[in-house]
């Protein structure tokens, strides 16, 4: 393979003409954030790959993640077939007094990572938290999803997980009501409140037997989004909050759903009872949020309200186009993230403001998926 | 292009950010996003290319026939048809474009064959002696797959062609304009494309001549 050497695009240059960045296979590829350049370290023991042994201690239950399997006594060779069947078994695992009994008594078994992640310990139960997955879903959860069919009572929505949500037509605030049984006409008139290609902000209900989510937006700052645009990044990013609806000074609205669909747009005045256009200004500050948040999702920074001002505040200067380039949105993550570590480390108490990573955030959300 | 499935106040705000001049991402009107470019890439080709633009990631590989009289013969049936072929001396250029990447469903299907004729199309101001076959892989959409396409197919085939063949007739850039309202805007997005009326591509050469141009779209330009 050839080496070539990348030209930077000059500092001048005009933003409205094409520019080309030769790309070569040297270190200035990839552009991204490397959390390991910012002093963080990940413990041997705490990340795991498929097939790491986790424990021969009987004392801990099979969770998520995780697949039991023999050690045939002196040759320390697992069965594996064994260990399939045990994986079959282990999804949903809280207790394994049921499964096979042939294994029990005889030679040793061990607890075995199945997917790669994170150990995590809950008392006796033991799972492997992957970096990357699709969004399971739990409740309470406040989830972004767009309407991907209209059916008999029910909207079906697209929320970034295995299977599609479920939004029951008694599960919507109708506006101008407070409690009361949907009509025959509610049912017909279901197009009007929401129809296919609708944004719409929710919090889960419940979750089905087959995983597959129930949401509701029985509450007034739930329901259908309007000027704005989604922005999509992986779910793991999003660090759960108190609150995922902020509004931010610059005069914009974002709204962080925990299955990774962030929505951004204008904050809408509270006197119009039709929503007034937004202005270029406005336009201009959504657009500048966008970035921020893309370019944040981009360098594996988890998201959260604090991280995205962060970001606002360290690229509030410079145009919003610029903060599309890889070299920029390098720079102003690795801004963020070390204003982040630094507040982590000066945070006396663990309960204040909010401020600054944990190392928890880092190994789940963002930087686990930087280890992928 | 790739539709995308809005909400009408969506389409409404890319609809009315592009008439305010400030798109989604903050560009202006005739601004481009930022695009990479990587070079022989692949071994088994001629020459190979890879540009980025923005999430539109395309990989491009040219490989040139090296024995066209066989081809033919494999081809025709008939002796005199491959005698036809041996002395034809210009080959349009032959492209291909694959989405699989994306997805197995009928969009990404129907994206592949529309780009492929549009393509297609646009590559017939380019002849060739010999058969060129370009092979486009698209490993990201995020709009603007043709001028992306011919970043990287017109840098393989600068790489892949004898410069006396590049010198008589000059590679062509591809530039796709999308109008949407009262406004043109270069480099769409994805978002972008589903709510424009009508596109115009046209290839320009190094010398800044006209040399490829299509229409698209129901809207009037």
């Amino acid at each position: 393979k050839k080496h070539l050497t990348m030209q930077s695009a000059p500092d001048d240059e005009e933003l409205d003409s094409l520019s080309i960045r030769l790309v070569g296979l040297d270190e200035n590829y990839p552009v991204r954030l490397n959390w390991n350049d910012l002093g963080v370290q990940f413990s041997k023991q705490s990340i795991v790959v498929p097939g790491d042994r986790l424990t021969r201690s009987r004392e801990f239950i099979p969770g998520h993640g995780t697949l039991r399997r023999t050690v045939e006594a002196g040759s320390g060779n697992a069965s594996f077939a064994a260990g399939r069947r045990q994986k079959q078994n282990d999804d949903n695992a809280e207790d394994n007094d049921e499964d096979d009994e042939d294994e029990d008594e005889e030679g040793a078994w061990e607890l075995a990572a199945s997917v790669a992640g994170r150990q995590h310990v809950v008392n006796k139960l033991l799972c492997v938290l992957p970096g990357r997955s699709r969004y399971a879903g739990e409740i309470g959860d406040v989830v972004v999803g767009r309407v991907q069919e209209v059916a008999s009572r029910r909207w079906r929505i697209d929320a970034n997980a295995r299977l599609q949500a479920t939004l029951h037509l008694s599960g919507v605030l109708l506006p101008g009501e407070d409690l009361r049984r949907k009509s025959e006409e509610d049912e017909r008139a279901m197009r009007a409140v929401l129809a296919e290609g609708d944004l719409v902000s929710a919090e889960v209900q419940s979750v089905q037997a087959d995983g597959s989510l129930v949401l509701h937006t029985r509450n007034a700052r739930y329901g259908r989004l309007g000027q704005g645009t989604l922005v999509r990044v992986p779910p793991a990013l999003i660090k759960r909050s108190k609150t995922h609806f902020h509004s931010l000074p610059c005069g914009v609205t974002l709204v962080l759903g925990m299955n990774g669909y962030c929505w951004c747009g204008p904050t809408p005045g509270q006197s119009d009872v039709r929503e007034p256009l937004a202005s270029p200004a406005d336009r201009s500050e959504v657009a500048r949020v966008r970035a921020c948040v893309r370019l944040l999702a981009v360098n594996h920074v988890p998201l959260y309200d604090t991280s995205v001002m962060q970001a606002y505040e360290v690229a509030r200067e410079s145009p919003v186009a610029l903060l599309s380039r890889p070299d920029e949105q390098l720079r102003v993550a690795r801004l963020v993230a070390e204003q982040l570590l630094t507040a982590e480390v000066g945070e006396a108490q663990p309960g204040g403001g909010g401020f600054g990573l944990h190392s928890g955030d880092l190994i789940s959300g963002g930087a686990l998926s930087a280890v992928h | 292009l790739l539709a995308q499935l809005l909400s009408e106040p969506e389409r409404q705000y890319i609809f009315d950010s592009v008439q305010d001049a400030v798109r989604i991402d903050g560009r202006q009107c005739l601004a481009y996003r930022q695009a990479a470019l990587r070079l022989d890439l692949l071994c088994y080709a001629t020459a190979s290319a890879q540009v980025s633009l923005g999430e539109t990631d395309v990989l491009v590989s040219v490989r040139e026939e090296d024995n066209p009289g066989a081809t033919a013969q494999q081809q025709g049936s008939t002796g005199s048809v491959a005698v036809q072929q041996q002395q034809a001396v210009s080959h349009p250029v032959s492209v291909w474009v694959d989405c699989s990447c994306l997805g197995s469903g009928p969009e990404q299907q129907q994206l592949a064959d529309e780009a492929q004729a549009h393509l297609s199309s646009l590559y017939r101001c380019l002849r060739t002696p010999t058969p060129v076959f370009v092979d486009i892989l698209l490993l990201g959409y995020d709009g603007n797959l043709l001028d992306a396409a011919s970043i990287a197919a017109s840098a393989a085939l600068m790489r892949a062609l004898p410069a006396s063949l590049l010198s008589a007739q000059a590679l062509p850039l591809f530039a796709t304009v999308h109008r949407i309202g009262s406004q043109q805007i270069v480099d769409a997005n994805q978002l972008e494309e589903s709510c424009s009326m009508a596109r115009v591509t046209v290839g320009v050469d190094s010398n800044g001549r006209l040399v490829a141009c299509q229409t698209c779209g129901e809207g009037s330009l």
